[in-house]
């Protein structure tokens, strides 16, 4: 059923196909309306392609690939992600209530991800621009081979964080677990504490900590060129 | 990719409708894998009972009658055999009247009287344990009569083949040999099944498959035999195992899962009181997710188990 409000378009994944729903959500976008989708029953990919400002609401659990490739619009998931929840982001913002799976805001290059709860292996991996907060953990491997962007942990991490990260910064609240290859830690400037601050508030995320709590950590860009010094650390890197 | 499921209500010695919602969960996973599918039932049998389940292959009724009633005398050398029926390429047989069900020497033994002719391979033999399994979807063990298994716990797993042939023989779950009640779902690649299985074969164990699988399942029930607890084994298994790997192993009375250091393989948990069921995805979950249901995720090098 498609109930057509003023303002709101009401769209139940029930009896409609994967793509009916994102069609649908794509059209009430492009009427001006804002979207909430009932019964997204972990589903898979769900608002896939959204390329139009405005409002999107999955009310539950959404399952893989959930806002990929999204552009423009203002997405929130009232539950848990799958896998690769908002993959090659490139502008708007998603809002996880719950947890998300693996590769949360893989490759993105802009826009913002937040997930309130717990995130799994392989965040961010390969990030190229944009923002991402965990509210509590991430996994193993989390912002890997990182290139742009910004990426907060309010929480602990797994191991191997930012492995081969060429650029962007990863601030840590909590423990980490182990440090990736080439990923070093570094003194919090005033820039960085202001935009903490300014994200962590504008999201309300875990409560919203000092900005003072979090540790930096950036490349050690002994990556960049091979130098047989750094044999060793090429060996593991590779 | 592979879908695998577990499921156990906590509570109660009753059986409990569980084929169904194996079958309904195996249905949805089939986006992981329709090269074949299968289940782990666990079951109520007398006490003295075991049950046998083989892949039995006839171009003809007849021909089927005919093999059955020679499993049946040549199992019927052990035990007593109440039931035995065949359907389409799967035998099942009953037995009463056996002093010691789990005695490992005994399953060997019946294993290989079973097996000794008409092309029979064994996939289960279990004081309360049958694995059903067969190549194709979910809706191909409808012929079995799952969805009618009354039961405590069990496995399932849909198979996208990747390490071997697609048989039926080499689909999942696996049985452990020759351990009764003990059973295997694996999604992903191991890496030294070769080496563990040569090890495994010196000390006199016995496989149906050169699959990797089936190496996690004897591996498991070994260290068990050895005196660790499930919880022990599946922790062992994080780093004498390599390759990647989320699996499930059910035994008699418990249930568990392990997932390696690298997390590629899914696993989602949704728990309650009454019940706790595993799958790859949570869309497989989700009709069994109510308003008091804790869902997560496990992290990377963790290992859980529950009990009846």
């Amino acid at each position: 059923m498609v109930k057509v409000a003023e303002k709101t378009l009401e769209i139940d994944c029930t009896r409609r196909t994967t793509s009916e729903v994102n069609k649908a959500i794509y059209a009430g976008l492009e009427r001006g309306q804002s979207v909430m989708v009932r019964n997204p029953a972990s589903r898979h990919n769900l608002g896939v392609g959204i390329n139009h400002p405005g409002k999107v609401v999955f009310d539950g659990n959404v399952g893989y690939f959930c806002a990929g490739m999204l552009k423009h619009a203002d997405v929130e998931v009232r539950g848990n992600c799958g896998w690769s929840v908002g993959e090659d982001m490139m502008s708007g913002s998603i809002v996880v209530r719950g947890n998300a799976s693996a590769a949360a805001g893989a490759a993105i290059r802009g826009g913002i991800l937040v997930v309130h709860g717990n995130a799994g292996p392989r965040t961010g991996i390969s990030m190229k621009g944009g923002a991402i907060i965990i509210g509590g953990n991430v996994d193993y491997m989390s912002g890997f081979i990182m290139q742009k962007g910004v990426f907060i942990i309010c929480g602990n991490t797994g191991e191997a964080l930012a492995d081969s990260m060429y650029e962007g910064k990863v601030y840590v609240r909590g423990k980490v677990a182990e440090f990736g290859n080439d990923a070093v830690t570094a003194e919090l400037t005033a820039e960085d504490k202001a935009l903490l601050r300014d994200l962590l508030t504008k999201y309300k995320v875990a409560g919203i900590p000092k900005p003072t709590e979090f540790t930096k950590i950036v490349s050690g860009k002994k990556l960049y060129n091979f130098n047989m010094k750094d044999y060793e650390l090429w060996r593991v890197a590779l | 990719m592979c879908g695998i499921v577990g499921f156990m209500y906590k509570n109660g010695a009753k059986a409990v409708p569980l084929g169904n919602r194996l079958s309904a969960m195996a249905g949805i996973l089939g986006s992981r894998g329709l090269d074949s599918t299968g289940m782990a039932l666990y079951g109520k049998l007398g006490r003295d009972h075991l049950v046998l389940r083989a892949q039995l292959a006839a171009e003809s009724g007849e021909e089927g009658e005919a093999k059955l009633g020679r499993l049946r005398d040549r199992v019927g050398r052990f035990a007593t055999v109440d039931k035995a029926i065949w359907t389409r390429n799967l035998a099942r047989v009953e037995m009463s009247g056996v002093e010691k069900p789990d005695d490992l020497d005994l399953i060997r033994r019946i294993t290989k009287a079973a097996e000794e002719a008409d092309d029979i391979q064994v996939f289960s033999i279990g004081t309360s344990m049958e694995i059903i399994k067969d190549t194709g979807g979910a809706e191909e063990l409808h012929v079995y009569n799952v969805e009618k298994f009354q039961g405590t716990h069990g496995l399932a797993h849909t198979r996208l083949a990747t390490e071997s042939i697609v048989n039926t023989c080499y689909s999942h779950p696996f049985w452990a040999r020759p351990f009764a009640d003990i059973a295997v779902v694996h999604n992903g690649q191991l890496t030294n099944h070769n080496i563990l299985r040569r090890r495994f074969q010196q000390r006199g164990y016995d496989f149906l498959t050169t699959n990797d699988s089936e190496v996690i399942a004897v591996y498991i029930a070994d260290k068990l035999l050895h005196g660790k607890t499930l919880e022990e084994a599946l922790t062992d298994s994080i780093t004498e195992l390599d390759g990647t790997f989320t699996y499930l192993v059910a035994t008699s009375d418990s249930l568990g899962f392990a997932k390696d250091r690298f997390a590629t393989k899914p696993l989602v948990v949704a728990e309650n009181d009454a019940y706790v069921a595993l799958a790859s995805e949570e869309v497989a979950l989700a009709p069994v997710i109510t308003s008091n249901t804790k869902v997560y995720e496990p992290t990377a090098r963790s290992v859980r188990t529950w009990s009846r």
